[in-house]
């Protein structure tokens, strides 16, 4: 019996916890929700820890000052801040409402958040409090347990802007038939005035003395002032006319009308928001709510995250965009299949606080047909020898490329064919298929691939110093001075640029021609480049082996490399980075921050670098092959754990420890 | 894409480490007439590591980067300029883009001749930014063998630099301004307390830093009297 009273009592609560939850109150056709999930970030930094904080403290100052120091923090609020918070967005035929779904404790902090004449404005009914701004109609409605703010938009008619301001109106009159009779006259003048402005200009061109140029531009302007007077007399003529008159007054009734449209349509609007925010805050949808919505519950997955971004089919958001942005030939969707590249095109993104570490991962869901199209670009194959010349010890950073050159220059003609229409009244499909083919006649794809690859990799290693000269003055006592060099010491990286090539004769060419030339000279195996303007950070070197071209700035390292000698030191999670994803981005944190002169940083935060490097810690950035029709992308930023519970109250210790 | 990947990755490197200041050098010779002669040299090679990298963008920090070629239009506009203005003669210009100095160098018949030069340009910024930039900046008083270096702080100098982002402010930190005055005649005295005097009483030298200068704190203003 105690287990039957377990079980139901815990259902119930559920069902109430589910019930309280505002993401019931999303429509399931809701194109893009974003979550914050306030339990999880709470329990990561309680309110009163956060309120403690600069930021906290910030924060609470700001609210004293708005609401005469009736709210004083966040508590203060009456937010529920321990409940999740959404944004959604809904379109209707090219309507966007742009919806926040705020949890409430009670109303009253937001009452005392409020100016009188805000409260003067508040609708109350059915237990309902709103108030509607006059102007764009956007709402802010709330009852005792949640706050809902909602900005509607109306593109489906955004190209009636050019109408509704009456653009095209000054085109619907005839401006001959106001007046008639001193057109004649108007038209002598004219070549009387060119007549002369010519003989004039033949005066000017026959002397070449400057005085006289001077003297006749003169009397070109007088003769071009003078002569100009009945034209005036002509227009106050033509504003004076009876016509003219009738015009304007026909003019102003048909701006009359405009705007009694326009405000119609905004009126209309303005209602249609109040009860669509009316309808969400009572959440009773009969196709259900978004938890009845299989793709945004699979993106919700088990919950762990603190906050879930998430976008439906991309493709419709893009559609009733651009089909009421863009009037006629302007509008791509006239000549391009945009659903080839947008459509079925979802994004999600899940941000995560652990005790060690912060992400941000990514899923991108594309159409079939695209992801055909995209798969080869992706296709590269990382060349293993790269990972043969990075010492971890040193490594600063690295950036690697992994991409199929002859898979992009196959898909890329594809892409456009795909993307440009063949049929309707504007299409440039088969002049872009013509462009295309011709292109792929003309470029050997795989040829051009065995030049560049796509496989590259960039490393930064040690900061080295580096003498620079620079101009000064020195001065002898009489204030004369002479211009000296003088060298100063500059800190930059040793960076080595890696990328795979089959054309070894190409290389040799080049540096043939450029050793002829003396753009580079030869240091037992590799090549510096001599040419380098003096300002240039960096001594550059280049060399090839092993189907890898190199390009670096270490002779040190360079001259390892070739001469077989180079000590490498690489992770298997650095290589399996670098060879499994399509780009892949590391930043060795801690050893950039350590090894930056202090004279180098801003000067506030000089005293400030052991903290910075004490907690400074590495930041990957990968992103996926495709794999069936969906890329990933993911953003970890590693964090200590020595002073900081977890990874969010670290950025709240570094913005405290920061704003000091 | 190859280009680009370099040329950020390479900003970057460059941006972390490199410092960037610059100088500003005015220098004039006074003849006992009033005529002289005027050299401003515009002085940013401990820099030019960081300009070099800078010169490969188009923008940094929201700033257009001029190219080599709009930078050599700017100094055609500022020579038509001294060629427009009434008694400036025999201008010269230098410019090294490897070190990153320019000059301007050119004759006066008098030191009104130089107020002319920048007199148009403080009248509008002081009509446009409500300002009071004195338009005089020298005179020479040939009776009384003075010769005066006006300058009127105004805090719009300093609200323009807070108006820069904290590390654009940065390139302010090291940098000064110098001048040298010379004279025939022996000078009696400065009013400029920073202002040094050589041994042969015959050059006047004032070097200020750049961030004094924006504080309002340091002024290149100066009163020099000469010997009669």
């Amino acid at each position: 019996m105690r287990k039957l009273l377990l079980i139901a009592s815990t259902v119930c609560i559920t069902l109430t916890a589910t019930a309280q939850d505002l993401a019931t109150k999303i429509p399931s056709t809701a194109t893009a929700v974003v979550t914050l999930k306030g339990k999880r970030i709470t329990d990561l930094v309680s309110v009163e820890e956060f309120s403690n904080s600069k930021l906290g403290e910030m924060i609470g100052k700001e609210l004293a000052k708005e609401s005469d120091e009736k709210v004083n923090n966040l508590e203060e609020m009456g937010l529920a801040l321990d409940q999740n918070f959404y944004y959604f967005l809904e379109m209707d035929k090219g309507v966007f409402n742009n919806c926040f779904l705020i949890p409430l404790k009670n109303s009253q902090g937001l009452l005392n958040l409020m100016g009188n004449s805000q409260r003067e404005r508040i609708i109350t009914e059915n237990g309902l409090s709103y108030f509607q701004d006059d102007y764009d109609g956007s709402v802010v409605l709330w009852d005792n347990s949640t706050l809902l703010v909602l900005f509607a938009k109306d593109t489906s008619n955004d190209y009636d802007f050019y109408d509704d301001y009456g653009y095209n109106d000054y085109g619907n009159d005839n401006y001959g038939d106001a007046l008639e009779t001193p057109t004649p006259a108007v038209v002598e003048e004219e070549v009387e005035i060119e007549t002369i402005v010519e003989e004039a200009a033949e005066e000017v061109a026959i002397d070449a003395e400057s005085e006289i140029v001077e003297e006749t531009v003169i009397d070109i302007e007088e003769v071009v002032i003078e002569s100009t007077e009945p034209t005036d007399n002509y227009y106050n003529d033509y504003y004076n006319s009876e016509e003219y008159k009738k015009q304007e007054a026909a003019r102003e009734k048909r701006r009359l009308e405009r705007e009694a449209k326009r405000a119609e349509k905004r009126k209309k609007l303005a209602e249609a928001t109040l009860q669509r925010a009316k309808t969400i805050i009572a959440g009773n949808y009969t196709q259900g709510n978004i938890l009845k919505n299989a793709g945004y519950v699979k993106t919700i997955g088990n919950g762990q995250d603190e906050a879930v971004a998430w976008v439906d089919d991309f493709g419709s958001i893009y559609k009733d965009a651009m089909m009421g942005s863009y009037y006629g030939a302007m509008n791509p969707y006239n000549f391009m299949d945009m659903d080839k590249l947008y459509g079925g095109f979802s994004i999600s993104a899940k941000l995560n606080f652990e005790k060690d570490h912060a992400s941000v991962k990514t899923i991108y869901s594309m159409n079939d047909e695209l992801a055909d199209i995209y798969r080869p670009m992706y296709q590269g194959k990382f060349n293993s020898n790269f990972a043969k010349y990075i010492n971890e010890d040193r490594l600063l950073g690295y950036w690697s490329i992994n991409m199929s050159t002859e898979g992009l220059l196959t898909s890329y003609p594809q892409l456009m064919d795909a993307v440009f229409k063949t049929e309707g009244e504007k299409n440039y499909g088969d002049v872009v298929a013509l462009g295309t083919q011709l292109f792929s006649l003309l470029l050997d794809e795989k040829a051009t691939a065995e030049i560049v690859r796509g496989d590259m990799l960039l490393v930064l290693n040690n900061l080295s110093e580096r003498e620079v000269t620079y101009t000064d003055y020195e001065y002898d006592e009489d204030y004369n001075y002479k211009e000296v060099v003088k060298t100063k010491t500059e800190t930059v990286p040793d960076f080595l640029f890696m990328f795979s090539s089959e054309q070894k004769s190409l290389f040799d060419r080049l540096v043939r021609i450029g050793l002829r030339e003396k753009e580079l000279q030869a240091i037992g195996g590799i090549y510096q480049i001599v040419s380098l303007p003096q300002s240039s950070p960096f001594d550059i070197y280049v060399m090839f082996k092993d189907n890898t071209a190199f390009v670096g700035s270490s002779k040190k390292d360079m001259m390892a490399i070739s001469n077989g000698t180079f000590a490498s030191k690489l992770s298997s999670t650095h290589k399996r980075n670098m060879k499994k994803n399509v780009t892949s981005l590391f930043v060795n944190g801690k050893k950039i921050v350590a090894e930056i002169p202090v004279d180098s940083y801003p000067s506030e935060l000089r005293n400030k670098v052991s903290f910075l490097t004490n907690n400074t810690e590495d930041v990957y950035f990968n992103f996926e092959k495709i794999k069936g029709n969906t890329m990933k992308g993911e953003m970890i930023w590693n964090t200590p754990e020595e002073g900081h519970k977890n990874s969010f109250a670290y950025f709240i210790n570094m913005i405290n420890r920061l704003m000091e | 894409m190859l280009k680009k990947y370099l040329t950020y990755s390479l900003l970057l490197c460059s941006m972390l480490c490199c410092t960037s200041c610059f100088e500003i050098l005015e220098e004039i010779n006074m003849h006992k007439d009033g005529s002289g002669s005027m050299l401003v040299t515009f002085n940013m090679s401990k820099s030019k590591t960081k300009l070099a990298s800078i010169m490969m963008l188009d923008s940094i920090n929201g700033y257009k980067v001029p190219s080599e070629d709009e930078i050599n239009e700017a100094l055609k506009d500022v020579i038509n300029h001294l060629e427009k203005t009434e008694g400036i003669s025999n201008i010269k210009k230098t410019k090294d883009f490897e070190n990153y100095i320019f000059t301007v160098a050119c004759d006066f018949k008098n030191v009104e001749s130089i107020n002319g030069i920048f007199k148009e340009l403080i009248d509008k910024q002081n009509r446009n930014g409500g300002t009071k930039f004195t338009t005089k900046n020298f005179s020479f008083n040939g009776a009384t063998n003075t010769f005066n270096r006006y300058f009127t702080y105004d805090d719009s100098i300093k609200k323009s630099f807070y108006h820069l982002k904290r590390e654009d402010r940065k390139v302010f930190e090291e940098a000064s301004l110098t001048a040298i005055y010379r004279f025939e005649d022996p000078v009696k005295s400065v009013s400029n307390q920073k202002a040094k005097v050589s041994p042969n009483k015959k050059a006047v030298m004032l070097k200020v830093d750049a961030m004094a200068f924006i504080m309002g704190e340091q002024s290149l203003a100066n009163k020099i009297q000469l010997s009669k």
